[in-house]
């Protein structure tokens, strides 16, 4: 995801590190606050681990390729989010200065890409939140995979924006959405197991480096599913939220091909069944177009973003609950044989 | 399993290499850091169709290649590595950007064409300007660069520990990653249930061996304030020709974007 510096204009590019700095001030205070210089050597020496590591191979079974650490979310569960946030810009600087990974005006946007959303979001968000009440090897699982999914996913979203800010490619915003965020979606997958598996064996073998463990909780922690599944909804409903603003104004993909055929991007309507179909649509829509009716305000296009993310959200409560059922069912048949 | 991290040492020891032989330049790193933003900014800044101006920007890494002895196959392997992914990007812009500029005989050359090119010529030309920066100053003149110019203390560092460690455990990984391979010969990655152990080990290791280095920093005196060889920089950089050498190549690098002198020299020729 590294981004190489004519991917940027110089305005997004200043921008960016104008972002990136202000994180970096905050960082640099807090530590200094809390005086946690102790920290330097450690961070010098994960940072570098870090690096290191990204040059191994990890077979994903079953798909024939392979994966690589990116570390953003690894090092804020084991150095907390500001030191992890400080170490990623020195290894980022460095893969810059040295491989030619991303480059020196486009160092800000890759910090904010890379650093910040794996360490402030990943570490300072969703670890301490899963976190809060002890930690455990299902917790880590959870917090490891969700977090490595979001902050890639945060972080393609973010490529997309600032090129297209740049004005440098003529890929259309869905298009490129389209390309960026499954590919990011499979990286991030990899790489959340690929953590899973290194903060489990630090759990096993001394998990007093885990940032959040503490010894008397730990015992006592049990997973809460009810957590998780309240952390994944009000997530689902912040990005809904908030990333269906910058929902496109131009056709989709399907829309911009009916109009290459046809001129308009809405077929002609046949008379019959079809006709009277869609009124009943829509007259029972309540937010037509991903709209409030009869509007084209951003509250409204939010609202409908939320209210797709509550109806999956509810469908996919609806399904698990059924599958269990389902489950249970054939649980008790299957001991009714036995018996 | 090893190629990448033999490519990383072999790239680590290149810079390393470079800046050494260049240890006694007269020119401070801070000047040589400011000359190379700015022309990096400048080369940006050229808009999406103006290839033949960029061009220009040439003159810089050239004269620098000649003039300071860079090594251009060292500098070229760098260019590779972002080749695919502004090839990726830069793709689109022939697909969607069809204005036809000009036609050369039978080949029709359109905007997107032309901006895709420029593309690849400001990623050549950035990749470049950094590679020289880099050889030219080595890590330890640009952590030196960026306290002078007030990047925190921490930060620098951070980044320092990371550059002094980097072959130490880059070494370590392969190790390891060795130690794996002949375990279970005939694998092209680490297996999944070795996922764990493989990298937890060697971060345990790690951060062992970092409360170590913490030790033996607090036995020599560490405070928590580093020298980043600024005395020594200062002792033999002189003032005036570090001056000089930023003044001239910056009006050198800003005349070349406002003004067309390649256009002015082909028309003398012409």
């Amino acid at each position: 995801m590294h981004m190489a510096d004519p991917l940027l204009s110089a305005a997004v590019g200043g921008a960016m590190y104008v972002c990136s700095g202000l994180a970096t001030c905050y960082s640099v205070n807090k530590l200094r606050r809390s005086e946690e210089n102790l920290k330097v050597p450690v961070m010098g020496v994960m940072g570098a681990l870090v690096f290191a590591t990204q040059m191994i191979n990890f077979t994903i079974p079953g798909t024939g390729s392979s994966g690589h650490l990116c570390g953003g979310f690894l090092m804020a569960a084991l150095l907390g989010p500001e030191a992890s946030f400080l170490t990623m810009i020195g290894v980022l600087l460095l893969q810059c200065l040295l491989f030619a990974d991303g480059g020196i005006l486009a160092l800000g946007a890759n910090i904010w890409n890379m650093a910040f959303y794996g360490c402030f979001i990943g570490g300072a968000v969703i670890w301490r939140l899963i976190m809060k009440n002890g930690i455990n090897k299902k917790k880590i699982t959870i917090a490891s995979i969700l977090g490595c999914i979001l902050t890639l996913q945060l972080g393609a979203f973010s490529v997309v924006l600032e090129t297209l800010a740049s004005g440098i490619t003529e890929l259309p915003f869905a298009l490129f959405v389209g390309l960026m965020q499954p590919i990011h979606l499979a990286i991030g997958l990899g790489e959340g197991l690929i953590t899973t598996a290194v903060l489990c064996f630090v759990y096993e073998t001394r998990p007093e480096l885990l940032v959040g463990y503490d010894k008397e909780n730990a015992k006592k922690s049990k997973v809460s599913y009810k957590t998780f599944i309240v952390i994944i909804a009000a997530l689902s409903l912040v990005v809904a939220g908030v990333v269906s603003l910058f929902a496109s104004t131009h056709p989709d993909g399907l829309e911009w091909s009916i109009e290459k055929v046809t001129g308009d991007t809405e077929l002609a309507t046949p008379s019959g069944i079809h006709e009277t179909l869609e009124g009943v649509q829509e007259s029972i829509a309540i937010l037509p177009d991903y709209s409030l009716p009869n509007s084209e305000s951003a509250a409204g296009t939010s609202l409908s973003g939320v209210a797709g993310a509550l109806l999956v959200i509810v469908f996919c409560v609806l399904v698990g609950l059924s599958i269990k059922t389902l489950k249970q069912v054939r649980g008790k048949k299957i001991n009714q044989n036995y018996e | 399993m090893n190629k990448g991290i033999d490519r990383a040492l072999e790239l680590f020891h290149d810079v390393e290499g470079q800046a050494r032989k260049r240890q006694d330049s007269p020119i401070h790193p801070v000047s040589r850091l400011l000359v190379t933003l700015v022309f990096i900014v400048t080369t940006i800044s050229f808009g999406k169709y103006q290839m033949t101006a960029l061009f220009g920007m040439m003159v810089y890494i050239v004269l620098k290649t000649f003039v300071d002895d860079i090594p251009v196959m060292s500098m070229l392997k760098r260019v590779k590595v972002i080749l695919l992914m502004l090839l990726l990007i830069g793709i689109a812009n022939p697909i969607f950007d069809r204005g036809i500029l000009t036609t050369m005989g039978r080949i029709t050359i359109t905007y997107g064409m032309v901006s895709m090119l420029t593309l690849f010529v400001k990623g050549v030309l950035t990749v470049c300007a950094t590679y020289i920066l880099v050889a030219e100053t080595g890590i330890s003149g640009i952590c030196s660069s960026l306290r002078i110019l007030k990047v925190p203390e921490l930060l620098v560092t951070v980044v320092m520990l990371i550059y002094r460690y980097l072959t130490v455990l880059l070494q370590e990984v392969k190790n390891t990653s060795i130690a794996y391979s002949i375990r279970a010969p005939g694998q092209k990655g680490i297996n999944i249930k070795a996922w764990g152990p493989f990298v937890g080990q060697i971060l345990l290791r790690s951060m062992d061996r970092s409360q170590d280095i913490y030790d033996s920093m607090l036995l020599r005196g560490y405070n928590g304030n580093f020298d980043f060889d600024r005395k020594r920089y200062k002792a033999r950089a002189s003032t005036s020709k570090s001056l000089m050498y930023a003044v001239s190549w910056i009006v050198v690098i800003v005349s070349l974007r406002l003004f067309p002198i390649l256009e002015w020299i082909g028309g003398l020729i012409t």
